[in-house]
């Protein structure tokens, strides 16, 4: 008899995270061999905290890796106290400015979580009204604001999404911290902001889609799924298809939605997609380590950089505005890549001249 | 064994705590140092306010685990708070070396061992930073001190 195929990495960490984001998880039933294969994944792309969640009632929950990921959990506790004094902080120092920001993804995705260590808290993400951005940039600049680590992402979201700031504004939450208010998206938006941010990075940190299963597993009852699919079909579809990844991959209960349909039937592409980009979960594999510009010299490294530069199949459908159907990738893979390339070869006559003085260009 | 006797004090300020479950997590602001207390850690910890004596501390900590217990297990959770800065400068501790834990579960058994205080550091996950995260710290000196990828001096880390 055939020894039987060892798992993908990929299947293993939804197979870990599966249902994770639950007060009371299903029981996990996996070796010893495979927590140890994944941990160091789990512990480099953010999911170290819900995977201990999901073993801490297991026969392994005394394994040297579960200790690791039980580490992680508690560090990520201690971090979201922290996190919230910094975001009562930068919020007070961007209303001193006369600058309303909208806090997007980390803390408010971890709102569904029962508790607040389940996940990773990294930088603080802003929404600011397009004609307040310089005056944002002025406080992200500013030496008070310096020792925080703030992304204005408005700017790049919003080439995905169609809802304008005064939209997104007008519908946000004000949340209060102490004595700090902070304002957070609707639960409409921001779920579709989570599914567009996910994609537009091709998937390829499992958290997020963790994000987006407890997110939909904790809608408000007055939810309005119009307000969150409607008007550009297109964008309702790849939301629409997101929350069917967060089903299929992690058992997110979606029955009751009115994408349950579209969650069950996804293009045959889209999850192995996924589950390959769960291979490399962890933020160094998704960047390039060497600049364009400085592999030009460099034969080798040069064929070597175009093929790390090769789009995953989502994220070249995203960028490309693509559909998400049964049609091959190919085209928009290609169409996305040659928008780089020009991209890259505009920008090249600056990133030679600027190679001498310690510039660089992407 | 000659031990000072006067009440312990627990330090509260620059420190955040986090009860979770049995635990107790606490990161000191000053030192950027977190530490896990296990139940029995936490229960001297709390009880620490300056008044109350070692004898009196085992009195509560047993009324606490239903169970009686040694003058010697508040010594060792005092021993690991103050190793861990904890408790006040001024705190007096054991002027001979307290029994160590190994010696402890050898008096008291392995089945007590489960209520001895523990006081463990707890360490960052490596690399559990968001990517986006990197764009926010600048290089410098081939470094990006949040353990992202340096594409050049001066320049956003990747």
């Amino acid at each position: 008899m055939a020894e039987p195929r060892a798992k993908s990495t990929g299947l293993l960490i939804a197979q870990i995270l599966t249902q994770s984001w639950r007060d009371s998880p299903p029981a996990l039933e996996i070796s010893a061999e495979d927590l140890t294969r994944v941990a160091p994944l789990l512990l480099g792309s953010g999911g170290a905290a819900l995977a201990w969640w999901r073993i801490r009632h297991s026969e392994l929950r005394s394994s040297p890796e579960a200790l690791q990921l039980q580490h992680a959990y508690h560090h990520f506790t201690l971090e979201s106290d922290l996190h919230e004094r910094d975001i009562k902080h930068v919020f007070t120092l961007f209303r001193a400015a006369g600058v309303e920001p909208l806090l997007v993804k980390g803390w408010a995705s971890a709102r569904p979580y029962p508790e607040p260590g389940m996940r990773v808290y990294g930088d603080m993400d802003l929404y600011v009204r397009p004609d307040q951005h310089e005056a944002a940039l002025r406080v992200v600049k500013s030496p008070e604001c310096s020792r925080y680590l703030v992304d204005l992402v408005y700017n790049e979201l919003s080439r995905l999404d169609n809802r304008s700031f005064d939209e997104l504004y007008a519908r946000s939450q004000p949340l209060k911290l102490d004595q700090v208010v902070v304002r957070i998206p609707a639960p409409e938006d921001h779920l579709r902001i989570q599914c567009l941010h996910l994609l537009k990075h091709g998937a390829w940190r499992p958290l997020w889609l963790c994000d987006v299963a407890a997110a939909v597993e904790n809608l408000p009852a007055d939810f309005n799924w119009e307000l969150c699919l409607g008007g550009d079909k297109r964008q309702a579809d790849w939301v629409a298809c997101t929350i069917g990844l967060a089903h299929q991959l992690l058992g997110a209960d979606v029955h009751e939605t009115p994408v349950a349909e579209r969650a069950s039937r996804l293009p045959r592409w889209l999850v192995p997609a996924v589950l390959k980009q769960w291979e490399k979960p962890c933020a160094a594999d998704h960047h390039p380590s060497e600049l364009m510009a400085n592999t030009l010299c460099n034969r080798k490294g040069l064929l070597e950089a175009f093929r790390n530069r090769w789009p995953d199949p989502i994220q070249a459908t995203i960028w490309m505005r693509g559909p998400f159907n049964e049609l091959p990738r190919l085209p928009f893979q290609l169409g996305y890549y040659q928008i780089q390339a020009a991209r890259f070869l505009t920008r090249l006559p600056k990133a030679i001249r600027s190679r001498s003085d310690g510039e660089v260009s992407r | 064994m000659k031990r000072e006797h006067s009440a312990p004090e627990a330090r509260k300020e620059g420190l955040i705590v986090h009860p979770i479950s049995e635990e107790v997590l606490v990161y000191d602001l000053d030192r950027h140092k977190a530490h896990s207390l296990n139940k029995t850690a936490a229960l001297v910890w709390n009880r620490c306010d300056g008044k109350t004596s070692v004898a009196e501390l085992a009195q509560c900590l047993g009324d606490e685990l239903k169970a009686p217990v040694d003058q010697d297990v508040v010594w060792l959770a005092l021993d690991q708070l103050a190793k861990a800065r904890l408790l006040h400068e001024h705190t007096p501790m054991s002027q001979k070396p307290g029994l160590s834990r190994r010696e402890l579960i050898k008096r008291i058994g392995v089945g007590g061992a489960m209520a001895l205080p523990l006081i463990t550091s707890i360490i960052a996950p490596t690399a559990a930073q968001a990517a986006t995260q990197c764009s926010s710290v600048v290089c410098s000196a081939g470094i990006c001190p949040t353990g992202c990828i340096c594409a050049a001096n001066g320049s956003p880390c990747v």
